[in-house]
């Protein structure tokens, strides 16, 4: 037969292992500190796994595509609409001390130093980061997470196609910076040019 | 339905699968209580069990998806529990596992689906190789002009037969099905039936097939295991199986077979 069979030689760990099945405080209130200690356990190994090769730069080119680029008429638009509200109430002050041909160099600054990095972060977080929760949970549902891990690949490592896995995180940091540098270009010479025509037409 | 007779069990002595005395619980809810089961090599096992008795969970436990609270177990001559991530890995490289909803990934078209484990799998394979394995593999289960469809395009009965074909592709040792012909016509099933023979014959793997569907479990296992109240009844061919006294299992057969 070759293989032999240990019925009663239960290791250490597993006695262990049997032993947490014990309550500690009450049903509840333990379930709860195993939840909050499954969750850092996870954020633990997504953070190991980031920086542990193998990988996988295309899925991150093909997940910064998604991330970054398709969000960016999203990103224009609200900074277009900031940018405009922005020169309509600063300008009556600003010409007030003879300042109006500052306005350019306050709006792009403001919009794209100050508040840029923070509304591509926000809407990163909300439009991108809902979708990936939205994507991840069916692929969790339908087994595709687990699919993914029977055919021993790390569902940390791999993002599926649009919004694969937990990996996806690292993407989307990726496609974060990507588009940081993108938008801000973009609005800078959005703000830029807009601010010049407002300025001759007012 | 006439099933060939199953020819594959040559070098009989070998076990691929041994499971001795496995305990499973989530939280108070015990599942498995003392499950003791051997599949040799070439044989197709039957695994029948009303809905939530735990049939998912076992299988789930043997690629290691699960991890058991007590018993031990030992698949390919390796202690699953034992292993580390990488040799973890390369263990479930040589079992395929047919899932219940076929999990097929839904952002991919078929093809994806299939080279996926492929690529990911073996390093620098020349793309004209992954042609031909999906090729193989789509043949195998007789949706060859499928390749480019997405799952979403699919038929439930298409769906479980590329997630066999995604199992396949690998040239697995072991099959795991769970439920392969659930809620699907008779016709669709006897063609998936038809296929697990096939696989079995072709690839020589060992097999356990979840199924409730006993003309399923008729047509392609060698030996049926019934899963009742978190233990195995005794095992045995069909024919065995079905003159119990056992009220369970009677229900099991009355309602397959109306008599
Ligand atoms: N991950 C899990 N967490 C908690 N309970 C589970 C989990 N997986 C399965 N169960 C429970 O285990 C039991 C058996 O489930 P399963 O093996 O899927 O049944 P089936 O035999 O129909 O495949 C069910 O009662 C289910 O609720
Ligand atoms: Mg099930």
């Amino acid at each position: 037969m070759g293989i032999k069979i240990n019925t009663n030689k239960f290791t250490k760990h597993q006695m262990i292992k049997g032993d947490t099945k014990k309550t500690v405080l009450s049903d509840s209130i333990d379930e709860y500190f195993i939840g909050v200690y499954t969750a850092y356990k996870f954020v633990i190994r997504f953070f190991k796994e980031v920086f542990v090769p193998p990988f996988h730069f295309r899925a991150v080119v093909t997940q910064s595509y998604e991330i970054g680029i398709k969000s960016l008429a999203l990103i224009s638009v609200t900074g277009f609409i900031i940018g405009i509200v922005f020169t309509k109430q600063s300008r009556p002050s600003l010409e007030d001390f003879g300042a109006a041909s500052w306005l350019p160099n306050l709006v792009g600054i403001a919009i794209i130093r100050a508040l840029g990095p923070v509304l591509t972060a926000l809407i990163c977080a909300g439009k991108v980061g809902s979708s990936i929760g939205a994507e991840l949970s069916s692929m969790k549902v339908t087994e595709q997470i687990e699919a993914m891990e029977v055919s021993a690949i790390n569902p940390f490592k791999y993002p599926g196609s649009y919004t694969g896995s937990c990996g996806h995180h690292h993407d989307s940091l990726a496609g974060n910076v990507l588009h940081f540098y993108r938008t801000n270009r973009f609005l800078y010479q959005r703000s830029r040019r807009r601010n010049d025509q407002l300025h001759h037409f007012f | 339905m006439e099933k060939p007779k199953l020819k594959t069990t040559n070098n009989k002595g070998e076990t691929v699968i041994a499971i001795k005395g496995l305990h499973k619980s989530f939280g108070k809810l015990e599942v498995l209580k003392g499950i003791d089961l051997t599949v040799g090599r070439g044989e197709n096992v039957a695994v029948l069990g009303k809905s939530g008795s735990g049939k998912s969970v076992l299988i789930k436990i043997i690629v290691g998806l699960l991890k058991p609270d007590r018993g031990t177990l030992n698949v390919l001559e390796k202690e699953v529990e034992q292993l580390n991530g990488k040799e973890l890995d390369e263990l479930r490289l040589r079992i395929g596992f047919s899932f219940q909803g076929s999990a097929l990934y839904d952002s991919m078209s078929v093809f994806q689906n299939l080279a996926f484990p492929l690529i990911m799998n073996v390093k620098h394979l020349p793309k004209k190789e992954v042609e031909a394995a999906v090729e193989e593999a789509l043949e195998a289960v007789g949706l060859k002009d499928k390749a480019e469809r997405m799952p979403a395009e699919l038929s439930g009965g298409q769906r479980k037969r590329i997630g066999i074909a995604r199992a396949l592709i690998l040239k697995p040792e072991i099959m795991l099905y769970d439920e392969p012909t659930a809620g699907l016509d008779p016709i669709t099933s006897a063609e998936i039936n038809e296929l697990i023979n096939e696989v079995q014959e072709k690839y020589n793997t060992s097999s356990i097939i979840i199924t409730h569907d006993l003309t399923c479990a008729k047509n392609t296992c060698n030996r049926i295991v019934m899963l009742v109240e978190g233990k195995f009844l005794p095992s045995g061919k069909f024919e065995e199986i079905f003159k119990t006294d056992n009220q369970q299992v009677k229900d099991f057969f009355n309602y397959n077979f109306i008599q």
